[in-house]
């Protein structure tokens, strides 16, 4: 943890608003992009979990402060929580999502790289929402989180060779899902969420 | 997609960031050059591993820092006592020892004036200390009264 960052948590723990304040405004960005992408489909509910995730790290801040990064055990704790609302209320793919992800779909002879490069967020996320969550969870981390291999592998507990796997057949299976190219290497998946 | 050799399995993930000169590295560009299908299956990763981070940095920008502050906002509501800062407790400590001084100091100043006007505890001993008692309250009062201001209760 960074020694300003460090300084803020004591801060924080201790109460003091203004800490609390830039603490939410560092992280607010990547938590909101983690969450939107890893399959919140409405700005409201990411708000509602971001809050919530800042609650349960500062109440249980002084186990953490010392033993590593914020911004990955702030991930961790989102993360959950967004597992066990979307345990709750199964997927949720916005119907401009699946549109988009259509209307890319339909356009089987474009090269690929054209469809790459018209890909806007809805279609991504739709396409993301598709993916197993072990694998979603690899894939939001390392890109939307922008968090090196070793990182994503603490928040999602596991060797940093499954990560790399999953990434591997995570990217392999979304590139399918976008140019309608049946993924292979389905020995790859795993922990499907069920609608 | 096109088939591979597996030796993208590493690279994939790492991407330009990431990507260093250790010797595993070296082998897998190594591998890309001699390998089209594994080159081509790299080169579509890359394409989209862009379109991810761009959709990110798309998401992060559309983050309103009136959004988060709405969000600390709520924070600080729900922390409830816990918000108080520590300045804030120290400033109340403040006016409470100025009273711890000045309810002595109005009740020194009361036997002083009694004693120039001849009322002393051994002429009227059966009313003269609680009078003295009740003019520092008086006097005392006014400050402690005022709601919460000496209170060490929380916000």
């Amino acid at each position: 943890m960074a020694d300003d960052e460090r300084e803020l948590v004591a801060l924080a723990r201790a109460g003091d608003r203004q800490a609390m304040d830039v603490l939410v405004e560092r992280h607010y960005g990547p938590l909101r992009a983690l969450l939107l992408r890893y399959g919140c489909a409405r700005s409201s509910d990411v708000d509602d979990l971001i809050q919530e995730t800042f609650l349960r790290a500062l109440a249980t801040l002084r186990r953490y402060e010392d033993r590593g990064h914020l911004r990955t055990w702030l991930f961790r704790i989102a993360l959950n929580l967004a597992r066990d609302g979307r345990r709750r209320s199964g997927r949720i793919v916005t119907q401009a999502g699946v549109e988009a992800l259509a209307e890319l779909s339909d356009v089987s002879t474009d090269p690929a790289g054209l469809l790459l490069a018209k890909l806007d967020g809805q279609a991504l996320a739709a396409a993301l929402d598709r993916l197993p969550e072990s694998q979603r969870a690899a894939l939001v981390l390392r890109f939307y989180a922008d968090l090196p291999i070793e990182e994503v592998a603490r928040v999602c507990g596991c060797p940093e060779g499954t990560v790399k796997s999953r990434i591997h057949y995570a990217l392999r299976k979304l590139r399918g899902l976008l140019t309608r190219e049946p993924a292979r290497g389905e020995h790859g998946t795993e922990g499907e969420v069920h609608v | 997609m096109s088939s591979e050799c597996g030796a993208t399995r590493d690279l994939l993930p790492l991407m330009a960031a990431d990507l260093g000169a250790d010797a595993e590295t070296t082998r897998a560009r190594q591998h890309l050059v001699e390998c089209p299908a594994c080159d081509r299956a790299w080169a579509e990763a890359r394409r989209l591993v862009e379109a991810l981070k761009v959709d990110a940095a798309d998401l992060a920008l559309s983050a309103s820092p009136a959004a988060a502050r709405r969000v600390a906002g709520v924070i600080h509501g729900e922390m409830g006592p816990r918000s108080v800062e520590w300045p804030e407790r120290v400033r109340k400590l403040v006016p409470i020892a100025g009273a711890g001084l000045a309810v002595p100091a109005s009740l020194l100043t009361l036997l002083r004036i009694a004693g120039h006007l001849g009322w002393t505890a051994s002429a009227h001993p059966t009313w003269f200390l609680p009078a003295v008692i009740a003019g520092g309250a008086v006097l005392a009062v006014p400050l402690l009264i005022i709601p919460g201001r000496f209170s060490l209760k929380e916000e």
